[in-house]
């Protein structure tokens, strides 16, 4: 899958690159959201990995953005304590949320369950 | 308001109505007593003249009567004759005696005279002569007796008293018609008074209505006027009456209406006074309330805030905890895993740390112990330390005091000092020059520190010092860092009575600068052991 991560903190980045290319996965990254839809503009992706909260572009703003032009499967990565802004995100347009600090095995798993569907 | 009404409006008209009934009633007495006087004098007067009519008439006849019988005496020398005419003259003397007294003129008098004196010589003289005359049969002597004018005489007589007779008659018609124009006149006098009581009876009616119309009017305008709001100046009415009561009642009312009214405004006044208090409190109220608000807003931002930051190393050490403990790894990426989890797990130590410190101070449960600090024994060693760590910068500590000491914490120092050069380092990546400079004036010790690093936007310059603030921008972000040093920087500041302050040129470079009271020698000396003192910084 051509999956782009879009995360200001460059430990977490690098996890789910590290995680995720060990599965076959080609990954792309973006420090935050302006690079994120900078990156679509330039490729197409089958997966958005995305950060709630990023500087300069909240996630929920990246994902209307994407929608605009995309229908790409966006997972976003949350705390817990965003709860209350998830149905936002999901008016949005997000497809799954995965709390952090994740398991990069759940991760994986989730990321086989999309490709597989 | 109990009041006597000793002159009332009824008892005036009462004494008005008593006054005219008076008037009236001795009028028509002395009306009635007068014509009652005129009628008995009237009364009297005729009955005297009836009397004399009647006196008149028996002298007359008795005189005519005597006459009479002499004459028939000398005619026929009848004795009876004679007789009757002594018998006659003895009436006509009785009745002159009772005519006399009743004579009143001159006229009267001087007939009663006349005849009383012919009487005399009448039957004295002229009947003796005669009777002796006729008795002797000279009749020749008879003649020449009446031819001495006593015949003349006699009708004289007679005539005078026939006079006398109409006369009286004359004069009691002219006494009635005197009578009743007397009569006339009293009772159009009579009528007349009566008119007069009337007129001052209603005079005295109409001034007294006018006395009770012209205050009751000016009450009723006052009273209308106030009844309409407006300011009433009236004169109370010196009156012993119903108005004079009614004036003081009313003026009595106004000054109460008035007084009440003024009451009212100032009660009004005060009430709006007030109101203004309540609605100017309400809106600190409502103030306060927006601040609870907004300070619940930062409370749970803060709570999401920190949050986020515990939870991103975490995510780190767990994600790659557990791919080590998954997969089999070479032995290079086992070290840069290992790396990153001791990286992020001193990320998030720092960040606990500096969270708590600056949760003390800010809730004021953290003390300084302030003491003689040389400033530069602190820095040295830290410019060390943190110069290991790079090799694209240079040090340099710039010292230009005048005085040596300044009064401080020197851990909490340490704290700042390593903190503002750690972060001169970390924002400047393409390394330069970190100048120290420390200088003095009178009061406080200023310490500076300078980079050639990225410098920070103007507009963000006024947040620096804000907990978690991150300036956004993509270069900063890869520059870790927990978001609170600065704000802990500037809290240990002024706990000490002093300030943190920057100035910096975009793309140029940041200088901080950190503002400390030096240390004052006298307050050692006054307060003894100040060094061992522990002073709520607060």
């Amino acid at each position: 899958m051509n999956i782009l991560i879009a995360d200001d903190e460059e430990v977490l980045r690098m996890l789910i690159v590290d995680t995720l290319e060990e599965e076959g996965h080609v990954l792309t990254e973006a420090a935050d959201g302006h690079e994120a839809i900078e990156c679509f503009k330039e490729k197409t992706f089958d997966l958005l990995l995305l950060d709630y909260m990023m500087p300069r572009m909240t996630g929920i703003e990246v994902i209307r953005k994407v929608r605009e032009t995309s229908d790409v499967k966006i997972v976003m990565l949350t705390a817990k304590t965003q709860q209350r802004n998830l149905e936002e995100a999901k008016e949005a347009g997000a497809d799954f949320f995965l709390a952090k600090p994740f398991s990069p095995l759940k991760l994986i798993e989730l990321v086989t369950e999309l490709e597989e569907r | 308001m109990i009041t006597l009404f000793r002159q009332t409006i009824r008892k005036q008209f009462l004494v008005i109505m008593v006054a005219m009934l008076l008037l009236l009633m001795a009028g028509a007495a002395v009306a009635y007593l007068a014509e009652k006087r005129l009628a008995d004098e009237y009364m009297e007067e005729r009955r005297k003249m009836n009397e004399k009519v009647k006196a008149v008439g028996l002298v007359e006849s008795s005189f005519k009567h005597t006459i009479f019988s002499m004459r028939g005496y000398i005619a026929f020398q009848n004795e009876e004759e004679l007789q009757q005419a002594y018998n006659s003259a003895r009436k006509l003397k009785e009745a002159m005696r009772k005519f006399k007294p009743l004579a009143s003129s001159s006229e009267e008098k001087q007939l009663v005279a006349e005849l009383a004196e012919f009487n005399g010589t009448y039957t004295n003289q002229l009947v003796p002569k005669a009777e002796a005359l006729v008795k002797a049969g000279n009749y020749e002597g008879v003649r020449q007796l009446s031819s001495l004018g006593t015949t003349d005489q006699i009708l004289s007589l007679i005539q005078a008293v026939e006079a006398e007779k109409s006369g009286l008659n004359e004069l009691i018609d002219q006494r009635y018609k005197q009578f009743l124009e007397k009569t006339r006149a009293l009772n159009a006098a009579v009528a007349g008074y009566f008119v007069f009581v009337f007129a001052v009876t209603s005079g005295a009616v109409w001034l007294l209505s006018r006395k009770l119309g012209q205050p009751l009017q000016e009450l009723t305008a006052a009273a209308e006027k106030l009844a309409a709001g407006g300011e009433v100046h009236i004169r109370q009415i010196k009156r012993k009456d119903e108005l004079g009561v009614l004036s003081a009642a009313f003026v009595h009312m106004t000054k109460t209406i008035q007084e009440r009214e003024h009451e009212l405004t100032a009660h009004n006044e005060e009430l709006m006074m007030q109101q203004e208090e309540l609605e100017r409190m309400l809106a600190e109220t409502e103030q306060m309330k927006n601040r609870l608000l907004e300070v619940d807003q930062l409370k749970s931002e803060l709570v999401s805030t920190v949050s986020h930051e515990l939870r991103t190393p975490l995510a780190g050490i767990l994600g790659f905890t557990e791919l080590m403990l998954n997969r089999s790894l070479n032995q290079e990426k086992q070290k840069k895993y290992l790396t990153t989890i001791h990286q992020e797990a001193v990320r998030l130590t720092n960040l606990i740390n500096d969270f708590l410190d600056l949760q003390r101070m800010e809730s004021g449960a953290f003390a300084c112990s302030f003491e003689k600090v040389d400033p530069a024994p602190l820095i040295e060693p830290i410019i060390e330390t943190i110069s290991q760590t790079t090799n694209r910068h240079h040090f340099q500590l710039i010292d230009q005091r005048s005085k040596k000491w300044l009064s401080g914490d020197q851990e909490r120092l340490i704290q700042v000092f390593t903190n503002l050069i750690g972060n001169a380092v970390k924002f400047s990546p393409q390394g330069g020059q970190v100048a120290v400079y420390v200088t003095n004036n009178e009061k406080n010790m200023l310490i500076k520190i300078k980079d050639e690093g990225l410098g920070i936007p103007a507009a963000e310059i006024p947040h620096v010092f804000k907990k978690f603030h991150r300036i956004d921008n993509s270069d900063r972000r890869k520059i870790g860092g927990t978001g609170l040093g600065l704000a802990v920087c500037k809290e240990i500041a002024e706990a000490h009575g002093g300030t943190i302050t920057v100035s910096s040129e975009y793309g140029e470079g940041s200088v901080f600068s950190v503002l400390l009271p030096l240390w004052e020698e006298k307050e050692t000396t006054v307060n003894g052991e100040r060094s061992d003192e522990y002073i709520d910084c607060r």
